[in-house]
């Protein structure tokens, strides 16, 4: 499948199988971003390196973005990990929609469902422990969790759909 | 994942080149701070001022290797950018790992002697 800038307008529309696009590519309009990529750490990065640029170019500060960049990589961590499980090469179809200044999120994969079809609480860990016993993972849903807003899982066929809210620096709604 | 290594002292100051520890590498990053750690001053000191993106792998696999330098040694972090202090304030991780501003506020002048 081609793959590349300016996009066909067949390529634009999410129908189907995500496993048909293959190959990263992303519309970008004054508002929103939808890309499209492989669920591999590789590709993961470009993705979110064209949601910074994206998100610049909108004039967000750094300060702002660092929060973004994260939650995405965790999000889209645990779909390569967990709904695709290391072994099956999906696809992540992640859209960002700036809408007066709120920043909305969506990101859909083909995996497998999360446990117990719902999004994990991500509770804080106690830290209060020997060395030894310090935990190394994890942490992923608590930080989705603390930085995010309105986040909400549904499934519907194959496809997990996990949308939120970041509110933005300075706003605690 | 390329790390750097330089002894002053009593110190062993790893630098990382790198500027993400993210899941990308975060396995690496441990097999080599593994490596680096295995013998040397007891005092270790990872400056991260080039690392401006950490996420939980990250997180994790710099945990791993305070467990893995153990309580006979001391491993600590310099130079944590914003968005790093961030992930270790958000998680409290800062309360269990000694961080210092940058490497000169670890090691004072131990610069000035460095070969």
């Amino acid at each position: 499948m081609e793959t590349g800038w300016p996009m066909h307008p067949e390529q634009l529309v999410f129908v189907g199988n995500a496993r048909e696009h293959i190959g990263a590519f992303g519309t970008m309009d004054n508002s929103k971003l939808h890309l499209v990529f492989p669920g591999d750490q590789i590709s993961l990065r470009g993705a979110l390196a064209k949601s910074k640029t994206f998100l610049r170019d909108l004039g967000f500060s750094q300060d702002q973005i660092g929060p973004v960049e994260l939650v995405l990589a965790e999000a889209v961590n645990n779909i390569i990990e967990h709904a695709y499980s290391d072994d099956v090469h999906g696809v992540v179809d992640v859209s960002i929609t700036c809408v007066d200044g709120d920043l909305l999120f969506r990101i859909m994969d083909d995996g497998l469902p999360m446990p117990g079809d719902q999004a994990p609480a991500g509770m804080a860990h106690d830290l209060n422990c020997d060395l030894i016993d310090l935990p190394e993972g994890g942490f992923g849903w608590f930080l989705i969790r603390e930085l995010t807003c309105d986040l909400v899982y549904t499934r519907t066929g194959n496809r997990n759909r996990l949308e939120f809210r970041v509110p933005l620096t300075g706003r605690t709604t | 994942m390329e790390l750097t290594l330089n002894d002053t002292g009593d110190v062993r100051v790893i630098t990382v080149a790198d500027n993400r520890i993210d899941a990308a590498v975060a396995i690496q990053f441990k097999d080599k701070m593994r490596e680096l750690t295995e013998s040397g001053p007891a005092r270790i000191l990872l400056d991260m001022t080039n690392v401006d993106f950490l996420d939980s792998s990250g997180l994790g696999a710099v945990v791993a290797v305070m467990k893995q330098v153990g309580v006979d040694r001391s491993f600590e972090l310099a130079g944590l950018t914003a968005s790093v202090q961030k992930v270790f304030s958000l998680t409290r991780m800062d309360t269990v790992f000694t961080i210092h501003t940058d490497v000169q506020a670890a090691i004072g002048n131990g610069l000035a002697n460095a070969s």
